[in-house]
Protein backbone atom coordinates (compact mmCIF):
# COMPACT_ATOMS: atom_id res chain seq x y z
CA UNK A 1 0.00 0.00 0.00
CA UNK A 2 2.97 2.81 0.99
CA UNK A 3 4.96 1.11 -1.68
CA UNK A 4 2.27 2.23 -4.40
CA UNK A 5 1.84 5.76 -2.78
CA UNK A 6 5.39 5.91 -2.76
CA UNK A 7 5.33 4.45 -6.48
CA UNK A 8 2.76 7.86 -7.41
CA UNK A 9 5.06 10.24 -5.38
CA UNK A 10 7.46 9.83 -7.12
CA UNK A 11 6.02 9.83 -10.78
CA UNK A 12 4.27 12.96 -9.73
CA UNK A 13 7.82 14.67 -9.21
CA UNK A 14 9.06 13.34 -12.42
CA UNK A 15 6.08 14.37 -14.13
CA UNK A 16 7.04 18.10 -13.40
CA UNK A 17 10.43 17.38 -14.94
CA UNK A 18 11.90 18.79 -12.18
CA UNK A 19 14.63 15.60 -12.07
CA UNK A 20 15.51 16.95 -16.10
CA UNK A 21 15.99 20.27 -14.73
CA UNK A 22 18.47 19.19 -12.57
CA UNK A 23 19.99 17.20 -14.91
CA UNK A 24 20.47 19.93 -17.42
CA UNK A 25 21.63 21.90 -14.84
CA UNK A 26 24.13 19.65 -13.57
CA UNK A 27 25.20 18.83 -17.12
CA UNK A 28 26.13 22.67 -17.74
CA UNK A 29 28.46 23.37 -14.64
CA UNK A 30 29.93 19.88 -14.57
CA UNK A 31 31.01 20.46 -18.21
CA UNK A 32 32.24 24.18 -17.65
CA UNK A 33 33.99 23.11 -14.20
CA UNK A 34 35.88 20.48 -16.02
CA UNK A 35 36.53 22.49 -18.79
CA UNK A 36 37.97 24.68 -16.15
CA UNK A 37 40.06 22.26 -14.21
CA UNK A 38 41.71 21.67 -17.40
CA UNK A 39 42.27 25.22 -18.90
CA UNK A 40 43.79 25.33 -15.04
CA UNK A 41 45.64 22.78 -15.35
CA UNK A 42 47.68 23.57 -18.61
CA UNK A 43 48.08 26.97 -16.96
CA UNK A 44 49.88 25.14 -13.76
CA UNK A 45 52.16 22.92 -16.06
CA UNK A 46 53.15 26.22 -17.93
CA UNK A 47 54.08 28.43 -15.10
CA UNK A 48 55.63 25.64 -13.97
CA UNK A 49 57.54 23.71 -15.88
CA UNK A 50 57.40 26.52 -18.60
CA UNK A 51 56.74 22.95 -21.30
CA UNK A 52 53.71 21.06 -21.84
CA UNK A 53 54.07 17.62 -22.78
CA UNK A 54 51.60 15.53 -24.70
CA UNK A 55 51.21 12.75 -23.24
CA UNK A 56 50.35 12.42 -19.15
CA UNK A 57 53.85 12.19 -18.49
CA UNK A 58 54.45 14.94 -16.47
CA UNK A 59 57.43 15.32 -13.67
CA UNK A 60 54.84 16.21 -10.69
CA UNK A 61 57.39 16.41 -8.38
CA UNK A 62 58.87 18.64 -9.60
CA UNK A 63 55.74 21.05 -9.61
CA UNK A 64 54.66 20.01 -6.15
CA UNK A 65 58.40 20.95 -4.80
CA UNK A 66 58.19 24.50 -6.45
CA UNK A 67 54.63 24.65 -4.97
CA UNK A 68 55.85 24.12 -1.71
CA UNK A 69 58.92 26.64 -2.09
CA UNK A 70 55.99 29.04 -3.59
CA UNK A 71 54.13 28.47 -0.47
CA UNK A 72 57.16 28.94 1.52
CA UNK A 73 57.15 32.05 0.30
CA UNK A 74 54.26 33.55 0.74
CA UNK A 75 54.43 32.37 4.73
CA UNK A 76 57.42 34.76 4.52
CA UNK A 77 55.34 37.76 3.74
CA UNK A 78 55.04 40.26 6.31
CA UNK A 79 51.35 41.15 5.28
CA UNK A 80 50.00 37.74 5.87
CA UNK A 81 47.98 36.93 8.85
CA UNK A 82 48.35 34.52 11.39
CA UNK A 83 45.46 32.49 10.42
CA UNK A 84 46.37 31.93 6.62
CA UNK A 85 49.93 30.97 8.27
CA UNK A 86 48.54 28.28 9.73
CA UNK A 87 46.98 27.21 6.57
CA UNK A 88 49.43 27.59 4.66
CA UNK A 89 51.67 25.54 7.01
CA UNK A 90 49.34 22.75 6.19
CA UNK A 91 49.14 22.75 3.05
CA UNK A 92 52.83 22.83 2.79
CA UNK A 93 52.86 19.89 5.26
CA UNK A 94 50.23 18.28 3.11
CA UNK A 95 52.15 18.62 -0.10
CA UNK A 96 55.09 17.38 1.29
CA UNK A 97 53.22 14.14 2.51
CA UNK A 98 52.22 13.39 -0.73
CA UNK A 99 55.80 14.04 -2.31
CA UNK A 100 57.49 11.65 0.48
CA UNK A 101 54.67 9.00 0.05
CA UNK A 102 54.87 9.37 -4.07
CA UNK A 103 51.20 10.11 -4.37
CA UNK A 104 50.58 12.56 -7.43
CA UNK A 105 48.09 14.91 -6.14
CA UNK A 106 48.75 17.18 -9.69
CA UNK A 107 47.42 15.52 -12.98
CA UNK A 108 43.64 15.78 -13.40
CA UNK A 109 41.87 12.62 -13.57
CA UNK A 110 37.88 11.43 -13.83
CA UNK A 111 38.15 10.20 -10.26
CA UNK A 112 40.06 13.02 -8.53
CA UNK A 113 37.87 15.86 -10.55
CA UNK A 114 34.88 14.06 -9.36
CA UNK A 115 35.79 14.27 -5.78
CA UNK A 116 36.36 18.03 -6.17
CA UNK A 117 33.24 18.49 -7.85
CA UNK A 118 31.74 16.85 -4.44
CA UNK A 119 33.86 18.77 -2.44
CA UNK A 120 33.11 22.33 -3.94
CA UNK A 121 29.50 21.82 -4.62
CA UNK A 122 28.85 20.11 -0.91
CA UNK A 123 28.08 22.87 1.07
CA UNK A 124 25.75 25.41 -2.08
CA UNK A 125 25.22 23.42 -5.22
CA UNK A 126 24.08 20.26 -4.10
CA UNK A 127 21.49 21.41 -1.05
CA UNK A 128 20.35 24.13 -3.52
CA UNK A 129 19.25 21.45 -6.02
CA UNK A 130 17.92 19.50 -3.23
CA UNK A 131 15.88 22.29 -2.46
CA UNK A 132 14.71 22.56 -5.82
CA UNK A 133 13.39 19.01 -5.44
CA UNK A 134 12.04 18.90 -1.69
CA UNK A 135 11.04 22.84 -1.40
CA UNK A 136 7.06 21.93 -3.33
CA UNK A 137 6.70 18.47 -1.66
CA UNK A 138 3.80 19.50 0.42
CA UNK A 139 3.11 23.12 -0.25
CA UNK A 140 3.04 22.35 -3.60
CA UNK A 141 0.45 20.46 -2.88
CA UNK A 142 -1.58 23.46 -1.17
CA UNK A 143 -0.90 26.03 -4.42
CA UNK A 144 -2.05 23.47 -7.19
CA UNK A 145 -5.55 23.14 -4.49
CA UNK A 146 -4.60 19.29 -4.74
CA UNK A 147 -4.04 18.84 -0.91
CA UNK A 148 -7.75 17.92 -0.62
CA UNK A 149 -8.07 15.23 -3.20
CA UNK A 150 -5.10 13.74 -1.46
CA UNK A 151 -6.52 14.22 2.60
CA UNK A 152 -10.31 12.67 1.21
CA UNK A 153 -8.83 9.50 0.50
CA UNK A 154 -8.99 6.50 2.58
CA UNK A 155 -5.46 6.61 3.59
CA UNK A 156 -3.71 8.06 7.33
CA UNK A 157 -2.30 11.35 7.00
CA UNK A 158 1.05 10.02 8.05
CA UNK A 159 1.16 7.38 5.34
CA UNK A 160 0.51 10.48 2.91
CA UNK A 161 3.48 12.63 4.12
CA UNK A 162 5.82 9.23 5.18
CA UNK A 163 4.95 8.02 1.19
CA UNK A 164 6.08 11.93 0.00
CA UNK A 165 9.00 11.69 2.05
CA UNK A 166 10.30 8.68 1.08
CA UNK A 167 9.76 9.38 -2.76
CA UNK A 168 12.27 12.37 -1.79
CA UNK A 169 14.76 10.03 -0.91
CA UNK A 170 14.76 8.07 -3.37
CA UNK A 171 15.26 10.89 -5.59
CA UNK A 172 18.22 12.46 -3.50
CA UNK A 173 19.81 8.78 -3.69
CA UNK A 174 19.15 8.89 -7.62
CA UNK A 175 20.55 12.98 -7.64
CA UNK A 176 24.06 11.47 -5.80
CA UNK A 177 24.16 8.79 -8.10
CA UNK A 178 23.75 11.29 -10.83
CA UNK A 179 26.07 13.62 -10.17
CA UNK A 180 28.58 11.04 -9.90
CA UNK A 181 27.90 9.24 -13.05
CA UNK A 182 27.73 12.86 -14.91
CA UNK A 183 30.92 14.09 -13.41
CA UNK A 184 33.11 11.29 -13.88
CA UNK A 185 31.84 10.39 -17.65
CA UNK A 186 32.60 14.20 -18.54
CA UNK A 187 35.72 14.52 -16.80
CA UNK A 188 37.13 11.20 -18.05
CA UNK A 189 36.31 12.07 -21.98
CA UNK A 190 37.67 15.28 -21.19
CA UNK A 191 41.26 13.89 -19.38
CA UNK A 192 41.16 11.12 -21.21
CA UNK A 193 42.63 9.67 -17.27
CA UNK A 194 39.97 7.97 -15.35
CA UNK A 195 42.93 7.41 -12.31
CA UNK A 196 40.43 5.40 -10.41
CA UNK A 197 42.98 2.90 -8.87
CA UNK A 198 45.49 6.07 -7.96
CA UNK A 199 46.27 6.20 -4.66
CA UNK A 200 45.05 8.85 -2.24
CA UNK A 201 45.57 9.76 1.28
CA UNK A 202 42.93 10.41 3.70
CA UNK A 203 42.50 10.56 7.68
CA UNK A 204 44.21 13.87 7.89
CA UNK A 205 44.09 15.84 10.79
CA UNK A 206 45.01 19.56 11.60
CA UNK A 207 45.30 19.88 15.55
CA UNK A 208 46.22 23.20 16.72
CA UNK A 209 47.92 24.49 13.49
CA UNK A 210 49.94 21.45 12.65
CA UNK A 211 49.29 18.28 10.62
CA UNK A 212 48.44 15.42 12.23
CA UNK A 213 49.30 12.30 9.92
CA UNK A 214 49.21 9.80 12.32
CA UNK A 215 45.84 8.83 11.19
CA UNK A 216 46.40 8.94 7.55
CA UNK A 217 45.68 5.68 5.03
CA UNK A 218 46.31 5.03 1.59
CA UNK A 219 42.67 4.55 -0.08
CA UNK A 220 42.01 4.41 -4.07
CA UNK A 221 40.33 7.07 -5.67
CA UNK A 222 37.14 4.47 -6.34
CA UNK A 223 36.88 4.62 -2.71
CA UNK A 224 38.11 8.16 -1.76
CA UNK A 225 35.25 9.35 -4.08
CA UNK A 226 32.49 6.67 -2.69
CA UNK A 227 33.56 7.90 0.86
CA UNK A 228 33.05 12.09 -0.33
CA UNK A 229 29.69 11.32 -2.29
CA UNK A 230 28.09 9.59 0.69
CA UNK A 231 28.68 12.79 2.83
CA UNK A 232 27.38 14.56 0.17
CA UNK A 233 24.18 11.94 0.38
CA UNK A 234 23.66 12.24 4.21
CA UNK A 235 24.33 16.33 3.60
CA UNK A 236 21.31 15.79 0.44
CA UNK A 237 19.18 13.89 3.21
CA UNK A 238 19.57 16.22 5.94
CA UNK A 239 18.95 19.17 3.77
CA UNK A 240 16.22 17.70 2.37
CA UNK A 241 14.83 16.76 5.59
CA UNK A 242 14.87 20.33 6.77
CA UNK A 243 13.15 21.60 3.46
CA UNK A 244 10.72 18.89 3.58
CA UNK A 245 9.90 20.63 7.03
CA UNK A 246 9.34 23.89 6.05
CA UNK A 247 7.43 22.94 3.00
CA UNK A 248 4.67 21.42 5.69
CA UNK A 249 5.19 25.25 7.50
CA UNK A 250 4.53 27.38 4.60
CA UNK A 251 1.87 27.50 2.20
CA UNK A 252 3.45 28.27 -0.62
CA UNK A 253 6.23 26.97 -2.49
CA UNK A 254 8.56 30.57 -3.91
CA UNK A 255 8.38 31.40 0.21
CA UNK A 256 9.70 27.67 1.05
CA UNK A 257 12.32 27.55 -1.38
CA UNK A 258 12.98 31.46 -0.37
CA UNK A 259 13.30 30.53 3.01
CA UNK A 260 15.55 27.54 2.33
CA UNK A 261 17.68 29.47 -0.08
CA UNK A 262 18.43 32.37 2.23
CA UNK A 263 19.36 30.19 5.63
CA UNK A 264 21.22 28.29 3.04
CA UNK A 265 23.45 31.39 2.21
CA UNK A 266 23.33 33.24 5.45
CA UNK A 267 25.13 30.20 6.87
CA UNK A 268 27.67 31.13 4.97
CA UNK A 269 27.74 34.28 5.94
CA UNK A 270 27.70 33.69 9.74
CA UNK A 271 30.68 31.92 8.95
CA UNK A 272 32.52 34.46 7.94
CA UNK A 273 31.48 37.31 10.38
CA UNK A 274 30.77 35.10 13.29
CA UNK A 275 33.33 32.56 13.62
CA UNK A 276 34.42 33.39 17.21
CA UNK A 277 30.86 32.61 18.71
CA UNK A 278 31.16 29.60 19.26
CA UNK A 279 27.31 28.52 19.20
CA UNK A 280 27.29 29.12 15.72
CA UNK A 281 28.59 25.43 15.07
CA UNK A 282 25.56 24.20 16.32
CA UNK A 283 23.52 25.60 12.87
CA UNK A 284 23.06 23.25 10.62
CA UNK A 285 24.72 25.05 7.26
CA UNK A 286 27.90 25.61 8.88
CA UNK A 287 28.07 21.56 9.09
CA UNK A 288 27.93 20.73 5.74
CA UNK A 289 31.17 20.67 4.50
CA UNK A 290 31.97 17.71 5.97
CA UNK A 291 34.90 16.68 2.98
CA UNK A 292 36.88 18.74 4.98
CA UNK A 293 37.76 17.01 7.56
CA UNK A 294 38.79 14.02 5.39
CA UNK A 295 41.76 16.28 3.90
CA UNK A 296 42.22 18.20 7.05
CA UNK A 297 41.84 21.64 6.02
CA UNK A 298 42.10 24.02 8.21
CA UNK A 299 38.49 24.54 10.20
CA UNK A 300 38.21 28.65 11.23
CA UNK A 301 35.86 27.02 14.14
CA UNK A 302 37.47 25.32 17.12
CA UNK A 303 35.74 21.72 18.27
CA UNK A 304 34.29 20.56 14.77
CA UNK A 305 34.88 17.40 13.94
CA UNK A 306 33.47 15.01 11.62
CA UNK A 307 31.30 13.00 14.42
CA UNK A 308 30.37 17.12 15.72
CA UNK A 309 29.21 17.87 12.47
CA UNK A 310 27.22 14.64 11.92
CA UNK A 311 25.71 14.85 15.00
CA UNK A 312 24.54 18.43 14.84
CA UNK A 313 22.94 17.53 11.03
CA UNK A 314 21.96 14.20 12.26
CA UNK A 315 19.87 16.13 15.28
CA UNK A 316 18.45 18.74 13.07
CA UNK A 317 17.60 16.15 10.58
CA UNK A 318 15.64 14.24 13.27
CA UNK A 319 14.47 17.60 14.20
CA UNK A 320 13.05 18.68 11.18
CA UNK A 321 11.16 14.88 10.31
CA UNK A 322 9.32 15.10 13.66
CA UNK A 323 8.43 18.80 13.41
CA UNK A 324 6.87 18.07 10.03
CA UNK A 325 4.73 14.89 11.34
CA UNK A 326 3.39 16.47 14.00
CA UNK A 327 2.63 19.62 12.18
CA UNK A 328 0.92 17.61 9.25
CA UNK A 329 -1.20 15.51 11.11
CA UNK A 330 -2.56 18.39 13.43
CA UNK A 331 -2.85 21.20 11.57
CA UNK A 332 -6.25 21.95 10.07
CA UNK A 333 -6.67 22.15 6.15
CA UNK A 334 -8.64 25.03 5.19
CA UNK A 335 -9.04 25.36 1.26
CA UNK B 1 4.65 -1.76 -18.69
CA UNK B 2 7.47 0.71 -19.89
CA UNK B 3 6.20 2.80 -16.57
CA UNK B 4 6.28 -0.42 -14.25
CA UNK B 5 9.83 -1.04 -16.14
CA UNK B 6 11.01 2.66 -15.20
CA UNK B 7 9.58 2.35 -11.32
CA UNK B 8 11.62 -1.12 -10.77
CA UNK B 9 14.74 0.57 -12.35
CA UNK B 10 14.57 3.20 -10.09
CA UNK B 11 14.10 1.30 -7.13
CA UNK B 12 16.75 -0.88 -7.88
CA UNK B 13 18.87 2.16 -8.53
CA UNK B 14 18.06 3.19 -5.33
CA UNK B 15 18.48 0.51 -2.87
CA UNK B 16 22.47 -0.01 -5.22
CA UNK B 17 23.15 3.46 -4.37
CA UNK B 18 21.55 3.60 -0.36
CA UNK B 19 23.36 0.46 0.23
CA UNK B 20 27.15 1.92 -0.98
CA UNK B 21 26.52 5.57 0.43
CA UNK B 22 25.43 3.72 3.99
CA UNK B 23 29.03 1.94 3.67
CA UNK B 24 30.65 4.50 2.35
CA UNK B 25 29.30 7.03 5.41
CA UNK B 26 30.18 4.16 7.47
CA UNK B 27 33.69 4.39 6.66
CA UNK B 28 34.42 8.16 6.35
CA UNK B 29 33.15 8.24 9.88
CA UNK B 30 35.55 5.19 11.21
CA UNK B 31 38.06 6.91 9.38
CA UNK B 32 37.99 10.00 10.93
CA UNK B 33 37.18 9.05 14.50
CA UNK B 34 40.17 6.88 15.03
CA UNK B 35 42.29 8.38 18.31
CA UNK B 36 45.94 9.52 16.97
CA UNK B 37 48.40 6.77 17.84
CA UNK B 38 51.60 7.71 19.04
CA UNK B 39 53.73 11.00 17.49
CA UNK B 40 56.52 9.34 17.83
CA UNK B 41 56.74 6.66 15.54
CA UNK B 42 55.71 9.42 12.54
CA UNK B 43 58.82 11.56 14.14
CA UNK B 44 61.13 8.68 13.77
CA UNK B 45 60.53 8.26 9.83
CA UNK B 46 62.75 10.46 7.94
CA UNK B 47 61.59 12.46 5.24
CA UNK B 48 62.99 10.44 1.73
CA UNK B 49 65.15 12.65 -0.11
CA UNK B 50 65.25 12.09 -3.89
CA UNK B 51 68.49 12.13 -5.52
CA UNK B 52 69.11 14.32 -8.97
CA UNK B 53 69.12 13.13 -12.16
CA UNK B 54 72.93 12.88 -13.51
CA UNK B 55 71.77 12.98 -16.89
CA UNK B 56 71.29 16.88 -16.31
CA UNK B 57 73.73 19.31 -15.79
CA UNK B 58 72.03 20.32 -12.40
CA UNK B 59 72.16 23.97 -11.06
CA UNK B 60 71.65 24.89 -7.64
CA UNK B 61 70.15 28.15 -6.66
CA UNK B 62 69.85 29.34 -2.85
CA UNK B 63 68.59 32.49 -1.20
CA UNK B 64 66.75 35.12 -1.21
CA UNK B 65 64.50 37.18 -3.78
CA UNK B 66 67.59 38.17 -5.93
CA UNK B 67 68.34 34.20 -6.10
CA UNK B 68 64.78 33.59 -6.73
CA UNK B 69 64.58 36.29 -9.13
CA UNK B 70 61.99 38.61 -8.07
CA UNK B 71 61.60 41.84 -10.30
CA UNK B 72 62.66 40.26 -13.22
CA UNK B 73 59.40 40.46 -15.50
CA UNK B 74 60.56 37.57 -17.80
CA UNK B 75 60.65 35.27 -14.37
CA UNK B 76 63.95 33.85 -15.43
CA UNK B 77 66.39 35.76 -12.64
CA UNK B 78 70.20 35.68 -13.38
CA UNK B 79 70.11 31.95 -12.90
CA UNK B 80 67.95 31.45 -15.94
CA UNK B 81 70.35 33.78 -18.36
CA UNK B 82 73.25 32.44 -16.80
CA UNK B 83 72.01 29.09 -17.61
CA UNK B 84 70.73 30.17 -21.22
CA UNK B 85 74.96 30.95 -21.70
CA UNK B 86 75.93 27.63 -20.32
CA UNK B 87 74.39 25.80 -22.75
CA UNK B 88 77.45 26.10 -25.28
CA UNK B 89 79.47 24.27 -22.03
CA UNK B 90 77.88 21.19 -21.61
CA UNK B 91 76.83 18.22 -23.50
CA UNK B 92 74.03 17.99 -21.27
CA UNK B 93 70.51 19.72 -20.38
CA UNK B 94 71.04 22.06 -18.01
CA UNK B 95 68.10 21.69 -14.84
CA UNK B 96 68.21 24.60 -12.13
CA UNK B 97 66.80 23.83 -8.94
CA UNK B 98 66.00 27.22 -7.58
CA UNK B 99 65.02 26.82 -3.57
CA UNK B 100 65.49 30.61 -2.93
CA UNK B 101 63.15 32.06 -0.53
CA UNK B 102 61.95 35.58 -0.82
CA UNK B 103 62.87 37.79 2.20
CA UNK B 104 65.11 34.91 3.42
CA UNK B 105 68.40 35.86 5.76
CA UNK B 106 70.97 33.93 6.33
CA UNK B 107 69.76 31.84 9.50
CA UNK B 108 66.71 30.56 7.42
CA UNK B 109 69.40 29.77 4.65
CA UNK B 110 71.49 27.82 7.04
CA UNK B 111 68.15 25.68 8.21
CA UNK B 112 67.77 25.52 4.45
CA UNK B 113 70.74 23.47 3.76
CA UNK B 114 70.02 21.10 6.38
CA UNK B 115 67.12 19.85 4.88
CA UNK B 116 67.47 16.14 3.39
CA UNK B 117 65.99 17.29 0.36
CA UNK B 118 68.45 20.48 -0.02
CA UNK B 119 71.41 18.24 1.13
CA UNK B 120 70.14 15.69 -2.05
CA UNK B 121 70.69 18.81 -4.05
CA UNK B 122 73.58 19.91 -3.43
CA UNK B 123 75.24 16.69 -3.74
CA UNK B 124 74.21 16.21 -7.55
CA UNK B 125 74.55 20.08 -8.17
CA UNK B 126 77.55 21.08 -10.11
CA UNK B 127 77.38 24.62 -9.98
CA UNK B 128 75.86 26.37 -6.93
CA UNK B 129 74.59 29.75 -6.64
CA UNK B 130 73.69 31.61 -3.44
CA UNK B 131 72.69 35.68 -2.91
CA UNK B 132 72.04 36.05 0.96
CA UNK B 133 72.56 38.92 3.64
CA UNK B 134 70.44 42.11 1.40
CA UNK B 135 67.99 41.08 3.79
CA UNK B 136 69.80 41.57 6.38
CA UNK B 137 71.53 44.68 5.52
CA UNK B 138 68.27 46.28 4.05
CA UNK B 139 67.56 47.29 7.65
CA UNK B 140 70.10 49.54 7.49
CA UNK B 141 69.00 52.59 5.45
CA UNK B 142 66.67 53.43 8.53
CA UNK B 143 69.27 52.44 11.79
CA UNK B 144 70.81 55.49 13.87
CA UNK B 145 74.33 54.12 13.03
CA UNK B 146 76.10 56.08 15.83
CA UNK B 147 73.86 54.79 18.92
CA UNK B 148 73.66 51.32 16.97
CA UNK B 149 77.25 50.05 15.70
CA UNK B 150 77.10 47.60 18.14
CA UNK B 151 74.00 46.26 16.70
CA UNK B 152 75.21 46.06 13.32
CA UNK B 153 78.01 44.20 14.28
CA UNK B 154 76.46 41.75 16.32
CA UNK B 155 74.07 40.96 13.13
CA UNK B 156 77.21 41.25 10.42
CA UNK B 157 79.10 38.74 13.33
CA UNK B 158 75.71 36.01 13.36
CA UNK B 159 75.74 36.33 9.33
CA UNK B 160 79.41 35.35 8.76
CA UNK B 161 78.93 32.46 11.57
CA UNK B 162 76.02 31.09 9.68
CA UNK B 163 77.66 31.85 6.09
CA UNK B 164 80.99 29.50 7.26
CA UNK B 165 78.07 27.17 8.20
CA UNK B 166 76.47 27.24 4.89
CA UNK B 167 79.62 26.87 3.13
CA UNK B 168 81.04 24.19 5.85
CA UNK B 169 77.76 21.86 5.05
CA UNK B 170 78.12 22.29 1.05
CA UNK B 171 81.60 21.54 0.57
CA UNK B 172 80.92 18.37 3.02
CA UNK B 173 78.49 17.10 1.05
CA UNK B 174 80.02 18.40 -2.45
CA UNK B 175 84.13 19.06 -2.25
CA UNK B 176 84.34 19.82 -6.15
CA UNK B 177 81.19 22.02 -7.05
CA UNK B 178 81.93 25.66 -8.36
CA UNK B 179 80.34 27.64 -5.73
CA UNK B 180 79.15 31.25 -6.85
CA UNK B 181 78.16 34.12 -4.25
CA UNK B 182 76.43 36.86 -5.58
CA UNK B 183 77.45 40.16 -3.68
CA UNK B 184 75.34 42.52 -2.43
CA UNK B 185 74.46 46.20 -4.23
CA UNK B 186 72.92 49.49 -3.20
CA UNK B 187 69.45 49.48 -4.10
CA UNK B 188 68.98 52.77 -2.65
CA UNK B 189 71.78 55.37 -3.96
CA UNK B 190 72.51 58.61 -3.01
CA UNK B 191 69.19 58.09 -0.16
CA UNK B 192 72.30 56.00 1.71
CA UNK B 193 74.45 58.09 3.62
CA UNK B 194 78.32 57.31 2.79
CA UNK B 195 79.12 56.54 6.42
CA UNK B 196 75.98 53.58 5.50
CA UNK B 197 77.55 52.76 2.37
CA UNK B 198 81.01 51.85 4.04
CA UNK B 199 79.38 49.59 6.16
CA UNK B 200 77.67 47.84 3.29
CA UNK B 201 81.25 47.51 1.57
CA UNK B 202 82.51 46.41 4.88
CA UNK B 203 80.13 43.65 4.76
CA UNK B 204 80.73 42.78 1.66
CA UNK B 205 84.95 42.20 2.26
CA UNK B 206 83.81 39.88 4.88
CA UNK B 207 81.93 38.27 2.58
CA UNK B 208 85.02 38.33 0.03
CA UNK B 209 87.35 37.17 2.68
CA UNK B 210 85.27 34.19 3.46
CA UNK B 211 84.63 33.06 -0.35
CA UNK B 212 88.05 33.20 -1.24
CA UNK B 213 89.02 30.80 1.77
CA UNK B 214 87.26 28.27 -0.75
CA UNK B 215 89.57 27.17 -3.09
CA UNK B 216 86.33 26.53 -5.50
CA UNK B 217 84.21 29.09 -4.74
CA UNK B 218 83.80 32.85 -6.81
CA UNK B 219 82.86 36.23 -5.14
CA UNK B 220 80.69 38.49 -7.85
CA UNK B 221 80.61 42.02 -6.77
CA UNK B 222 77.49 43.62 -7.94
CA UNK B 223 78.48 46.97 -5.71
CA UNK B 224 79.98 48.39 -8.70
CA UNK B 225 77.98 47.66 -11.33
CA UNK B 226 74.71 49.06 -9.87
CA UNK B 227 76.33 52.18 -8.70
CA UNK B 228 75.47 54.12 -11.69
CA UNK B 229 72.73 51.99 -13.26
CA UNK B 230 70.15 52.03 -10.59
CA UNK B 231 67.81 53.84 -13.04
CA UNK B 232 67.75 50.93 -15.70
CA UNK B 233 69.08 48.03 -13.36
CA UNK B 234 66.33 47.86 -10.42
CA UNK B 235 62.34 47.01 -11.25
CA UNK B 236 59.35 49.06 -10.00
CA UNK B 237 59.78 48.48 -6.64
CA UNK B 238 63.43 50.31 -6.38
CA UNK B 239 64.60 47.32 -4.56
CA UNK B 240 65.24 44.18 -6.93
CA UNK B 241 67.21 44.20 -9.77
CA UNK B 242 64.73 44.45 -13.22
CA UNK B 243 65.29 41.99 -16.14
CA UNK B 244 68.43 44.17 -17.54
CA UNK B 245 69.81 44.25 -13.87
CA UNK B 246 69.29 40.20 -13.94
CA UNK B 247 71.10 40.16 -17.24
CA UNK B 248 74.19 42.38 -16.03
CA UNK B 249 74.74 39.99 -13.09
CA UNK B 250 74.48 37.07 -15.13
CA UNK B 251 76.94 38.71 -17.51
CA UNK B 252 79.41 39.05 -15.15
CA UNK B 253 79.06 35.26 -13.86
CA UNK B 254 80.13 34.11 -17.09
CA UNK B 255 82.51 36.74 -17.79
CA UNK B 256 84.31 35.24 -15.11
CA UNK B 257 83.70 31.86 -15.86
CA UNK B 258 84.58 32.09 -19.26
CA UNK B 259 87.57 29.99 -19.40
CA UNK B 260 86.19 27.57 -16.56
CA UNK B 261 85.99 23.43 -17.19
Amino acid sequence: MLLVLVKNEVNKILSRRKMLLITVIMLILVSLFAYGQNYQYKNTLNKYLKTTTESGDVAWQELQKQQIQDLKNRLNRPDISESSKVSINIQIQQNQYYLDNNINPINPSAAKFSVKLMEQSISVLLPLLIILLAGDSVCGEFSAKTIKVLLTRAVPRWKVLLSKYIALLILFSIVILEMAALSILISGLLFNNWGFYEPVATGFNSVSGTLDVSNVIKVTELQYLILVYSLGWFVSIVVGTISFMVSVLVRNTATSIGIMMATLVGGGFLRLFLADWPAIKYFFAINLNLPQYLTGSYTPISGMSLIFSTLVLLTWGIGAFIVSFVVFTKQDVLV
Amino acid sequence: MFKNLKWKLILLLFIVSTITLITGFAAALSISSRPPKEISNTETEKPKSEELDQNYYNILVLGDSLAKGTGDEKGLGFSGYFSDYWKTKTSKEIKINNLAINGDVSSGLLSVVQEPQTLADIKGSSIIFISIGGNEISRLKNMDITSSTTKIKDIEDTYLTNLKSIFNIIRTNNPSSMVIFIGLYNPFGKELTSDKVSILNGWNYQSEQLVSLDSNALFIPTYDLFKYNTQSYLAADDFHPNSTGYEAISNRIVEALKNYK
